[in-house]
């Protein structure tokens, strides 16, 4: 019920403002240890993608084009919930979670190492 | 005047009036008495087929039953997952993963109707989701401060 609202304002503030140009929140994780974590280049990417710019998209953080449809897929099952029990239920269950938070470990992971 | 009858093949009689009235008699029930040529049914005899107890049907109240608490109960507790993915992306701070796990925890309680541990695995995930994004916000102005120096 809140979620939409504050998606299109942070959406807008990410579309106005280009990360690289003002002070965003910088990652506190990648200063304390110098690691990336999966979610660092993501206000860039996120930047970059509502512009139209999918290759500079891409080179902040691919990972943006994983979370997206996981966030509406999420979101989707929440709004249609009354409607769609069942796929609500598949959505939210153990194992799709756990793949999701596997997904995004293995990211933190990979993008690390490689 | 004595009555025979026959219920459930049986035929049973002579009876007075007073002892058919405890018979459970139907408008179909065979009956004879003294003076007939040949057995007939209750509705044709006014005197007898008064005393056929009216089935009276009751209006049965509707039974609730399950009480709102209990709708309430059998809702599944949100997930936050939503939340949890944007905590662990966003706030960069390890505590989303600790989210996620306690929000795939609850659509398998629920499903074992351990309602109680559903809603507690709910409220602990919104619980490190708020954490994740509380400590994410502090450390901002922290690093602000860290950068200038």
């Amino acid at each position: 019920m809140v979620t939409l609202p504050v998606a299109i304002i942070v959406l807008s503030i990410y579309f106005y403002f280009d990360p690289t140009q003002y002070p965003f929140p910088k990652c506190a994780f990648l200063s304390l240890t110098g690691w990336e974590c999966p979610g660092c280049g993501i206000q860039r990417a996120m930047h970059a993608l509502l512009h139209g710019n999918i290759s500079l998209a891409w080179y902040y953080n691919p990972f943006i084009f994983v979370v997206m449809p996981i966030l509406i897929m999420f979101y989707t099952a929440e709004i249609l919930r009354e409607k769609y029990p069942r796929f609500y239920m598949i959505v939210n269950s153990r194992v799709v979670i756990l793949v999701c938070g596997l997904i995004i470990i293995a990211w933190w992971v990979i993008r690390n190492i490689v | 005047m004595k009555y025979w009858v026959i219920i459930d093949d049986v035929r049973k009689g002579p009876l007075s009036l007073e002892q058919l009235k405890e018979l459970p008699l139907t408008e179909s029930t065979p009956i004879w008495y003294a003076g007939l040529e040949e057995w007939t049914t209750i509705d044709k005899v006014p005197e007898v087929a008064s005393l056929i107890k009216k089935v009276v049907v009751e209006e049965v109240p509707v039974i609730k039953l399950s009480s709102s608490n209990d709708m309430d109960k059998e809702k599944c507790p949100p997930t936050y997952m939503v939340w949890a993915v944007l905590s662990t992306l966003c706030c960069c701070l390890p505590l989303g993963v600790v989210a996620i796990v306690f929000s795939s925890q609850v659509a398998p309680k629920f499903r074992i109707k351990d309602y109680e541990g559903a809603r507690k695995a709910s409220e602990r995930a919104a619980l490190w989701v708020i954490l994740s994004f509380v400590l994410g916000l502090i450390t901002f102005p922290l690093q602000m401060l860290f950068s200038m120096i």
